[in-house]
């Protein structure tokens, strides 16, 4: 056992490898078994849950070692790009907070593939959905383990092209197709502003980089941290504040893209037209969060900008009530999730921008859990009701489908922000930390978490309790779909609450998620990202426990509206507040516009300039170009009138072609 | 070898007529005296009214260029009558006067290295003009045989004029020349175009004549009345002493240039060339456009370089030399735009011999010996490359009866190789590697690069034009190659007739080896052409230094 | 391994065997279909290619003066105009040896792919492809610019050919198109050689007689040039060479080109004629003219930007599926630009490695509009829609294809595309505000850095739209019989794939064959930026006292600024 535990360690870095191996494999079963028959489709599907397997099985020791306070920190990198003396490095790092995101992905990916097998069964394109959870895995688990913000930005992208592949898993379709271009595109976006931030970034300090003090691998986030210590003692390492809070705010819009936040967020909703199991791991769990990821290992970075903490802030706020007042409308079982998803997100980008940092994560960490439960509860849901997704035909489905039922209305509570479920402890530590920085913002984000009980219960309501109101026949749920639900229920419910550093309460020592988690390379001065996640919690009006029992009032003021209006509606009650608040409604149902702004824009201003450079390349480069020919070509026609055969003709030319000649030689000569 | 030719011009030395001349400018006029003893015999020939009489003269006309090829090259290769030492193993870096060019006849003829150069290769072109000749004249004409004669009269004219060093020589050579084109332009007398040609050349070459001999005769009055070329520098000289007469001095050298303008057809004075060079026959055409030029290059290069390019007449004309880049420029660009639109393979040649004629005015531009000599190596390209352009258009003209340009469309699939020959000829004209052209092409163009910053411009000018005229030579061979074949090419014949095609195949073969060989390995030629350009003006200094 | 592992005259013998190849042609006898020709055809390129790859196979074990040893030997020098100074001279370093693999490789490739696609004279296109071959081999190899210059020309004909015989219906046009503008830009090439040339002659007295075409001798002479002479013959070679490249506004010969051409001859024309603009531009302007270089890096940063922009717009509505392609080629191509105003070691590995990538990458992505062609006999973007599910192994390769091109991470485009990208924004040669007919424009490598980075969302943009468009969404029944790729095909795009991907992730297999002489390049621009900061700074003082105070205080202001950036720019480059 020792001996097993040890070479887990040691061979870490071969978390990211096997699905990569499994992706190759499956590859190398198609091209070779040529049709998918069921006996490749079990191979296939056995690779890839193996090879996500081993990769939890690797994560496990340091977990337990992270759990006990004892994780060491492990960083590796290897040169991968190199000219004259600049050297790009890829590696792995592992620290409290890689563990945890391993340990997120690894886990619910492995569910997740497990539900998958019962939700794909039927589909043609099994095995390449297998191959394609493979390949994600790789790019999620390498953005991950990555060292340093230029690898960071490698599986960046490669999580994008995953996505991209799997939200248009389905190709055929036009909304899946339009919606994966849409999403690639929009963060395509973002990878823009991070990539020139990292630059940035890079040049401003590339002479610290290059001298002693800094001899670190390019762009690291060890050499990060240690930047911004060294920057605390001596500000003249800085570059001027204007431009650092360009870099972070530069560097965020990746994170804006990838973790959907205003007003790069119109891709999330769109691509809940992939399978559901993706919209679990991807688009709620995992790839959505690694912008959250990212704002984490670059945090003291954006430390040394507080207008672009207020900025982040800011922007996570606004995510959250935009995302949330949209998810009040939406009648798709998967989009009411989506925006959900993009509230909750905006939750934790809000934590950061706050400066809790710890509570941000902790949030990441929870939602995981209960989110991709929530969706896959949803996709049970779609896959029992024959693919119907519309909320308004469904109804009373808890007696069909119970175990969905029940582990849904879990996660509902849990993201609702109940006593004692996991949501709960986590949005407690947001609020705390926001109340530290700004009252306005702690406020709106208190009241939206009341709005996500709201929405939430809707759902629930409008799903699974009341009169079926579809056409479809209700299958039952199969086994392979249920494990996962009853799997994930469990730390939907009480992961918050171990890590909440109140679990003495039950006798288990384990250390609050705020103790665990901290910055690599911030061991040895605490002044900077730990204290404001810690010594910060005790500025503002309320306690801790105030705070408390404020989101479980708005919490279950959320449920109560839901309930009135949705359970056993009282005339009508929501159409009458639909026409009561009309404009609002439309704003709401219409997305607030982004998306017709967006396509404005792309229509009106970006196709008409690329039309109109075509228009001019056309026209007048390759006018030019032809015009050219042309008058060479008609000036020989015309030579060639000139030439009449006439001897008097000629003897005129000449003579003329004399006296001009003779004109000439007089005015330049004489 | 050398025993033998000693003892048969021994002999001939020994004769009464050889009493007359020295023996020693009989020695050096052999080719001239074969040509002169091939016509006379050839004009008895054909008194003979039969076709097949005259056809001999075909084979005696062959005989005689080849015979004064020959000797020619023995003369100047292995007998040196001075001291025995060749020309061709000079050393360029030590001259020797022993190996200066030699008087003949009281120095009104040079017979040095330079003109047995252009006198080589005026022979090599009259040679394969015979050859490719043949077929097309003897099916046109029912008096080939006159035509062959006339054609080594042309040729004799030519290579006078090559070592012309004496006002009146230059005449008459000049004379010969022309008198014998004019009959061979309008030789197809029964085709109007023909004898139009001829009286059209016979109008506008008179004119040139008359323009260029009221300049020589305005040099005559100023030298004092001299007519030897270096007679005449020594007579500027002493007029200059007394002042000369800056206006004289121009107007002389502006209606000597307006006569070689003629003569060179380099534009604004090049309107009579396309029209004449359509009317005459293809052969004719070939000969006009390759040896008569390459002539009187050779003559304006002597008289220029030898004459004007020495002090005094070149301290009043320098000036005046920015007139050869004009003349460049105008003739260039308009040969080159006016063969675009050209649907005849002949008219298009003629203008892009106008447009050539601008490119080689360049070199008399800088007027320099690395300047001159690449004129004088691109005259030897221009032999093979635009011979075989002619050959191809004979050959075809000869079996399809078609000149136009239209009618080439798919030859590539009827007759490979006459379609290869044209493209490669094309390709060199246009001066792509690896051709002789593109060699040609660039020396000519370095040197003027090389002469100054200033004539950069010139030679961008040029390489644009090079542009333009890749143009009209691709559609010729696009049409051949790619496109689909024409009525014409379908109606061809596969079959070759040996003995018939037999002239026009070795005809095609040496213009072929000499455009690649020179297009992969000029330097012999370079090295030649630069030798006998910089005898030229040794030989010039030293008289000059001998006159002091 | 040894330094004298390749014979002598092992360059020699590579440019004559294409040579060989085509020679023997004519004595083959096609039989049915022409496979026998096609056979000896893809035959003579491999051994072409395995051939070549020996320098490589060399050039990848050695370091250090190992390397410059076997180039070194490998340079071979034959007088052949004595008098005029030219020389045969052939040699290679990295840079060169990097680009030739990458033509023999792409002519395997385009033979192979040939199979399907060249129907007719099939003797004929294989001994155009041969002489091609050589064409451009020589301008990579050779060592003398005459000869240079020759290769370059050679390469016209039997490409104008090659679109001419086998192209599309508007063949005519396009082929004249194409051997027309490279005529034109090869007049501002010889006009710059020419200067050159001239220059030499004029100054470098006797030493150098009969030399004055050889590289190392202009090198070594061309900095002895007057600024404004400089600066003249720079932008002659970059104008010939920018038709080449193709550079906006030379670069509408281009698509039409690619438009018309065959498939085969659109990869070899992307993937290495192309190069051979880019490779002289390095050459000549770069490494022979660094002080021009560095004086226009400012309008080349522009000039980048606009290629990269500018033409991916037009890329993005293009109708004609391969016309898109073209201008995305364009548009990469600017990327080489833009490493190359740089002017730093990243800059210029990110150059020459973009040069290569794009080499294979567009050749593959003209490969997959090739396969759909010749199965549908339309380009048109419109009429596709839905292949995905018909033509599942084509989608996937173009996909794949596409996802290189738009700079995906560990595949080959990414890797050279940050190189430029990093060398662009840490280059800091020019400043804050430039003169423009009398304005002061605010203009600097970060800012045309983040201009061109707007290329690569374009870029996914039009890929994308473009995938959407032709595979995604419902297949209209037309092609209902269509077949999915040939095992030709299949093995071209496989390899061409592999390539992509192996490079990708580990790309110091190919940067480390040209990376130290590359660097090497570099080494010459902050010895120059320090000596021109001095100069202007000398100037300064010299003038400063003159002015008014007005005039003193705002020049004091942006002299101060310089000052303190040229201070911060030494501290950077010094990292050396």
């Amino acid at each position: 056992m020792e001996q097993l535990t040890h070479w887990l360690i040691e061979n870490v870095w071969m978390i990211p490898v096997y699905p990569l191996l499994g992706f190759f494999l499956i590859l190398l079963i198609r091209v070779v078994g040529g049709v998918t028959n069921d006996s490749t489709k079990k191979f296939c599907m056995a690779t890839t849950v193996l090879a996500t397997f081993m990769g939890l099985m690797h994560t496990l020791p340091f977990v337990s070692q992270l759990l006990a306070g004892q994780l060491q920190d492990i960083q590796v990198n290897v040169p991968w790009l190199k000219a004259g003396n600049f050297v790009l490095s890829m590696g792995y790092l592992i620290d409290p907070m890689s563990v945890m995101m391993l340990f997120v992905v690894t886990f619910i990916s492995l569910f997740i593939q497990i539900y998958t097998h019962g939700y794909m069964e039927k589909d043609p394109g099994y095995s390449k959905f297998y191959a394609y959870l493979a390949l994600f895995n790789f790019s999620m688990l390498g953005l991950v383990l990555s060292t340093n913000l230029f690898q960071m930005y490698i599986f960046w992208e490669l999580v994008g092209v995953s996505s991209y592949l799997l939200i248009g898993f389905w190709f055929t379709r036009p909304d899946a197709a339009a919606a994966s271009v849409k999403a690639f595109l929009m963060n395509r976006v973002g990878d823009f502003g991070l990539l020139i931030g990292i630059l940035l970034f890079l040049f401003m300090t590339f002479n610290w980089w290059m001298t002693s003090a800094g001899n670190e691998v390019l762009l690291s986030f060890t050499g990060m941290t240690q930047f911004a210590q060294a920057a605390h003692l001596n500000p003249g390492l800085l570059p001027p504040a204007g431009v650092m809070t360009l870099i972070a705010i530069l560097i965020f819009m990746g994170p804006m893209a990838k973790s959907a936040q205003v007003p790069l967020h119109t891709w999330l909703p769109d691509a809940m037209a992939g399978p559901t199991p993706i919209s679990a791991l991807i688009h709620a769990a995992t790839m959505v969060a690694a912008g959250v990821y990212l704002v984490g290992r670059v945090f003291p970075v954006f430390q040394l900008s507080p207008s672009a903490m207020i900025f982040v802030a800011v922007i996570g706020t606004i995510t959250a009530v935009i995302a949330a007042t949209i998810a009040l409308t939406q009648t798709d079982i998967k989009k009411a999730l989506a925006y959900s998803t993009c509230s909750q997100l905006g939750f934790m980008v809000a934590a950061m921008g706050c400066g809790a940092f710890a509570a941000g994560l902790f949030h990441l960490f929870t939602h995981a859990f209960f989110k991709a439960m929530l969706f896959l509860c949803s996709g049970s849901v779609i896959h029992a009701c024959e693919d119907e997704q519309d909320m308004t035909k469904m109804g009373g489905l808890l007696k069909k489908l119970p175990i969905t039922g029940w582990t849904y209305l879990i996660g509902t509570l849990s993201i609702s922000g109940m006593l004692w479920t996991s949501g709960f402890w986590s949005k407690d530590e947001i609020l705390v930390g926001a109340q530290s920085f700004n009252m306005v913002i702690f406020w709106i984000l208190a009241i939206t978490a009341g709005v996500t009980a709201f929405y939430m219960f809707r759902t629930f309501y409008m799903t699974f309790l009341g009169e079926y109101r579809g056409e479809a026949h209700v299958h039952h749920e199969s086994s392979a779909m249920v494990l996962p639900l009853v799997v994930l229920a469990v730390p939907s419910l009480i992961i918050g609450f171990l890590l909440s550093g109140k679990s003495g309460l039950v006798g288990l020592q384990l250390p609050s998620f705020s103790d665990m988690i901290v910055l690599t390379g911030m061991n040895h001065g605490h002044e900077v990202a730990h204290g404001a996640t810690h010594g910060a919690a005790h500025h503002g009006p309320f306690s801790h426990d105030q705070i408390g029992y404020l989101s479980m009032g708005l919490g279950l003021a959320g449920f109560a509206l839901a309930t009135l209006m949705y359970w056993k509606p009282l005339n009508d009650l929501p159409g009458k507040l639909r026409s009561s608040f009309s404009p609002l409604y439309q704003l709401f149902l219409n997305k607030w516009y982004f998306d017709t702004m967006y396509g404005a824009f792309v229509d009106k201003v970006y196709l008409v300039f690329a039309e109109a450079s075509a228009r001019f390349d056309k026209g007048f480069i390759d006018g030019i170009v032809n015009w050219t020919g042309t008058s060479v070509m008609g000036t020989g026609g015309a030579l060639r009138k000139l030439q009449t055969g006439k001897v008097q003709t000629y003897v005129a030319v000449v003579a003329f072609s004399v006296v001009i000649l003779t004109l000439l030689l007089m005015y330049w000569f004489l | 070898m050398n025993d033998l030719i000693q003892s048969i011009f021994g002999w001939v030395v020994e004769s009464p007529f050889g009493q007359f001349v020295s023996a020693e400018n009989l020695l050096l006029l052999t080719p001239e005296f074969l040509l002169l003893v091939v016509i006379s015999v050839g004009l008895f020939q054909t008194m003979s009214d039969r076709l097949d009489d005259q056809k001999e003269t075909w084979k005696l006309s062959v005989l005689g260029v080849f015979l004064a090829l020959f000797s020619l090259v023995s003369i100047f290769l292995i007998v040196d009558p001075a001291d025995g030492v060749s020309y061709l193993f000079m050393d360029s870096s030590t001259l020797m006067p022993s190996t200066l060019g030699l008087p003949v006849f009281y120095d009104m003829f040079r017979a040095d290295l330079f003109s047995v150069t252009v006198r080589f290769f005026l022979l090599l072109g009259t040679l394969l003009v015979l050859l490719f000749s043949r077929r097309y004249i003897e099916t046109r004409s029912s008096v080939p045989g006159e035509f062959y004669i006339l054609m080594l009269g042309a040729t004799l004219g030519a290579m006078l004029m090559a070592g012309a060093n004496d006002l009146i020589m230059l005449f008459v050579a000049l004379e010969t020349l022309g008198i014998s084109s004019f009959i061979l332009a309008g030789y197809l007398r029964g085709e109007p175009k023909s004898t139009e040609a001829s009286l059209k050349y016979l109008v506008f070459g008179g004119t040139a004549t008359a323009v260029l001999l009221f300049g020589f005769s305005l040099l005559y009055g100023l030298s004092g009345g001299q007519t030897g070329f270096q007679e005449i520098v020594q007579g500027l000289q002493q007029a200059n002493s007394s002042g000369l007469n800056f206006a004289v001095v121009s107007l002389m050298f502006i209606m000597i240039l307006g006569g070689f303008a003629f003569k060179l057809s380099a534009a604004p004075f090049h309107m009579w060339t396309p029209d004449i060079y359509e009317g005459a026959p293809t052969p004719v055409t070939a000969f006009l456009s390759v040896v008569s030029k390459m002539g009187a290059f050779a003559m304006v290069i002597r008289f220029l370089f030898v004459v004007l390019s020495v002090a005094p007449a070149q301290e009043i004309l320098m000036p005046l030399y920015m007139i050869f880049g004009v003349l460049a420029l105008i003739s260039m660009t308009l040969g080159n735009v006016a063969a675009l639109k050209q649907t005849t393979i002949k008219r298009m040649l003629a203008y892009s011999t106008i447009a050539h004629v601008g490119y080689l005015f360049l070199g008399f531009l800088v007027m320099g010996v690395d300047s001159i000599s690449s004129i004088l190596f691109y005259l030897m390209t221009y032999v093979f490359m635009n011979l075989g352009a002619f050959a191809v258009a004979v050959q075809f003209t000869n079996e399809t009866g078609r000149d136009d340009i239209a009618a080439y469309a798919g030859l590539v699939q009827k007759k490979p190789f006459l379609a290869f020959y044209m493209t490669f000829f094309l390709l060199s004209l246009a001066g792509i590697p690896i051709t002789a052209g593109f060699f040609a092409k660039f020396f000519l163009f370095q040197t003027v690069a090389a002469a100054g910053s200033g004539y950069i411009w010139f030679v961008v000018i040029a390489l644009l034009n090079s542009t333009i005229s890749l143009y009209y030579y691709i559609n010729v061979i696009r049409l051949m190659l790619v496109a689909e074949p024409s009525d014409t090419v379908i109606a061809m014949s596969r079959r070759v007739e040996f003995a018939t095609a037999l002239p026009v195949t070795l005809a095609l073969m040496i213009c072929f080896l000499g455009t690649l060989l020179l297009g992969v390995y000029a330097d012999p030629l370079m090295a030649l052409s630069r030798d006998a350009v910089s005898q030229l003006k040794v030989t010039d200094s030293q008289m000059l230094s001998q006159s002091k | 391994m040894s330094e004298n592992f390749l014979p002598q005259n092992y360059l020699t013998c590579l440019l004559a065997l294409p040579i060989v190849f085509a020679l023997a042609l004519p004595f083959l006898k096609p039989n049915e279909g022409s496979k026998n020709i096609h056979f000896y055809g893809v035959g003579a390129s491999v051994v072409l290619f395995l051939f070549s790859s020996l320098a490589w196979l060399v050039t990848g074990r050695l370091k250090g003066d190992g390397l410059n040893l076997l180039y070194n030997s490998l340079t071979e020098v034959h007088p052949w105009f004595p008098n005029l100074g030219i020389h045969y001279a052939v040699g290679a370093d990295g840079l060169s040896l990097t680009m030739m693999i990458l033509t023999t490789f792409l002519l395997v490739m385009a033979s192979v792919a040939s199979i399907t696609n060249i129907k007719k004279r099939v003797k004929l296109y294989y001994g155009m492809l041969f002489i091609l071959t050589t064409a451009v081999m020589g301008v990579f190899l050779a060592r003398d610019s005459f000869l240079f210059f020759l290769f370059y020309e050679l390469e016209l004909i039997p490409m104008y050919l090659l679109i001419a015989i086998w192209g599309g219906p508007n063949r005519k046009y396009a082929s004249l198109k194409f051997v027309l503008y490279t005529l034109f830009g090869s007049v501002f090439l010889l006009a710059g050689i020419l200067g050159l040339y001239f220059h030499i002659s004029s100054t470098g007295g006797i030493a150098v007689q009969g030399q004055e075409f050889l590289f190392p001798i202009i090198q070594a002479h061309a900095a002895t040039l007057a600024p404004t002479a400089q600066l003249l013959i720079f932008l002659a070679f970059f104008i010939g060479f920018g038709v080449k490249l193709p550079m906006v506004p030379f670069h509408t010969w281009l698509p039409d080109a690619h438009v018309e051409a065959p498939t085969p001859v659109s990869m070899l024309l992307a993937g290495i004629l192309l190069k051979m603009g880019a490779y002289g531009m390095m050459r000549f302007c770069w490494e022979y003219l660094p002080e021009a270089a560095y004086e226009l890096a400012p309008w080349v940063a522009a000039l980048a930007v606009i290629n990269i922009v500018y033409t991916a717009g037009v890329a993005l509505v293009q109708k004609d599926l391969k016309k898109l392609i073209a201008y995305s080629s364009v548009s990469h191509m600017g990327f080489v630009l833009l490493g190359l105003a740089a002017m730093n070691e990243l800059g210029f590995n990110g150059a020459v490695f973009v040069m290569f990538a794009h080499g294979i990458v567009s050749a593959a992505l003209f490969m997959c509009v090739g396969t759909l062609y010749t199965r549908t006999h339309t380009r048109m973007i419109a009429d596709f829609g839905g292949l995905g599910k018909q033509v599942p192994v084509i989608f996937y390769f173009f996909m794949f294809m596409s996802m290189a091109s738009l700079g995906l991470p560990l595949l080959i485009s990414f890797a050279s595309e940050t190189l430029v990208f990093y060398g662009a924004f840490l280059s800091d040669f020019f400043h804050h505000t430039i003169p423009f007919f009398g304005l002061k424009l605010f203009w600097h490598m970060r800012l045309a850095t983040l201009l061109s980075a707007l290329g690569i969302i374009i870029g996914a943009a039009y890929l994308l739209w473009m995938l959407k468009r032709v595979f995604f969404g419902e297949m209209p029944k037309k092609w209902n019989q269509l077949a999915d790729a040939s095992r030709s095909e299949v093995f071209v795009l496989a390899t061409l794939a592999l390539l992509v991907m192996g490079y990708g992730f580990q790309p110091a297999l190919i940067t480390h064959h040209f990376e130290a002489e590359v660097s090497n390049v570099a080494r010459m621009y902050p010895m120059i930026h320090a000596r021109k900061q001095m100069e202007a700074s000398a100037a300064r003082q010299i003038k400063g006292p003159k002015s008014t105070i007005k005039q003193l205080s705002s020049a004091e202001s942006i002299s101060g600024a310089q000052v303190e950036d040229t201070v911060e720019q030494q501290e950077l480059v010094t990292y050396e």
